[in-house]
């Protein structure tokens, strides 16, 4: 679409937490040239320069493919053992529930061989919870090795005097996150307090991003370029000092940029 | 929070600021050296994304091996393609690639750049570069394309070019390193 565009892109943008704006329909409508986020020309050579010829043997493998294809997809073994194990837990747990109703039902042992059967019915449960711990074990382990980079992005202090009404962070494809702030948000920002700008997954390379501020005359201070190389498979935090904000000055913000 | 947050001895950072990339000499690696990485990053763009090529993005040396090679998914969800540049264990580029690629994925157990390398080096390779003052220009991981009698057969396609010379194609097996076939043109 954003092709057939040519690299027109549409940004619309809903101020709804604003009090004016809530109580003024009116949708701001912004036209912008789309940030395309494209491959550097070193990359990809061979593909880019005969990407006709190869285009046109992929063309022909489709229309065999399709008839050979019943359109099944391949399996994903974890989704498989995922679903295995979630199998199993709902099973173990029918069973723990059925163990513990008996054992619960026993009010007084009648005999000697009602003491036996107790300690069966115990031991059973006791597999029962092993097999259970396993299988969380399991779960565990998978998620474990499937660790991925993101990113959490805060803004934290204040301008003592008048600060910005919204905040607005802008990445390279021109997503766009905005914060709007309450007073009393603001003033939880002037005590010390932080707020969540961005939480996401991220790619582990150099990104880029642009700061903006609005509102209280903040309109015209130019963005802040924020660049930051998030650590691979880490949760990394990007912390943004406001408390020397101003909007008549670029001077820069510091930033604490740590990971976990 | 916050304190905690200073407590863990945190690099106090300046924005704007742009940190100088590291200037030394980038290591040659495999293809598969990179794989990990290139579909971590991939599958944080999507979930669902898969690989379907893969190239050298830097001249390959004697052992199958480039300081960059550029790894190129799909997400069927997203009916995107992005592709990522690697060098030095580290995303050096990523981007989108600008046109449709319809190729479907690779298959899994490919064998590495180093045994494909060295499979076409024997197959006439190295022959031509010697009498053509020839090199390897480019080696690419496709599934379909260069398969020919077997359209589900994931291929390496090394090729060579030299000034005096048509280019020679050399298509490898990537599933047991045999050579398919080898044309110049």
């Amino acid at each position: 679409m954003r092709r057939l565009l040519g690299g027109i892109l549409l940004c619309i943008c809903f101020n709804a937490a604003a009090s004016p704006q809530a109580q003024d329909p009116t949708v701001e409508i912004e036209v912008k040239k789309a940030k395309i986020d494209a491959l550097e020309n070193g990359s990809l050579r061979f593909l880019r320069e005969n990407r006709d010829f190869l285009r046109a043997q992929l063309d022909r493998l489709r229309q065999v493919r399709r008839e050979l294809n019943g359109g099944a997809s391949a399996l994903n073994a974890r989704d498989l053992l995922l679903r295995e194990l979630m199998a199993g837990i709902e099973a173990g747990e029918d069973s723990l529930a059925r163990e513990r109703a008996l054992v619960a039902q026993r009010e007084l042992m009648q005999s000697v061989s009602e003491l036996g059967e107790l300690e069966s019915q115990l031991d059973r449960l006791e597999v029962l919870l092993g097999g259970q711990s396993g299988r969380l074990d399991q779960i565990e382990a998978d998620y474990a090795g499937r660790q991925r980079t993101a990113l959490l992005i805060l803004v934290q202090n204040f301008p003592q005097q008048d600060g910005p009404e919204r905040i607005i962070l802008e990445d390279e494809d021109s997503m766009r996150w905005e914060v709007s702030l309450s007073a009393e948000q603001r003033e939880a920002l002037r005590a010390g307090g932080a707020a969540q700008i961005l939480h996401e997954f991220v790619e582990p390379r150099r990104l880029h991003f642009s700061l903006r501020f609005a509102g209280s005359g903040y309109d015209a201070r130019p963005a802040v370029a924020v660049d930051v190389d998030p650590a691979r498979d880490r949760i990394n935090l990007l912390s943004i000092d406001l408390a020397r904000l101003d909007p008549s000055s670029e001077a820069l913000l510091p930033v604490s940029h740590f990971q976990r | 929070m916050l304190a905690s947050f200073r407590n863990l001895g945190a690099a106090l950072l300046l924005l704007g600021s742009v940190s100088a990339l590291d200037a030394g000499a980038r290591e040659n690696v495999s293809a598969r050296d990179g794989l990990e990485l290139a579909t971590s990053s991939a599958h944080n763009w999507a979930e669902d994304s898969v690989l379907v090529y893969l190239e050298n993005d830097d001249i390959v040396d004697a052992q199958g091996s480039a300081a960059r090679w550029g790894y190129l998914f799909y997400s069927a969800h997203l009916d995107r393609w992005r592709a990522y540049s690697l060098s030095d264990d580290k995303v050096e580029n990523a981007g989108e690639l600008g046109f449709a690629f319809d190729a479907p994925q690779v298959e899994a157990n490919w064998i590495d750049s180093d045994r494909a390398y060295a499979a076409a080096e024997k197959a006439g390779g190295r022959a031509y570069r010697d009498q053509n003052s020839g090199a390897l220009r480019s080696m690419l991981l496709i599934r379909g394309a260069f398969g020919e009698d077997d359209p589900n057969r994931t291929t390496w396609t090394l090729v060579y070019d030299s000034a005096h010379a048509p280019s020679l194609f050399v298509v490898v097996d990537a599933e047991n390193g045999d050579v398919v076939r080898a044309w110049k043109g």
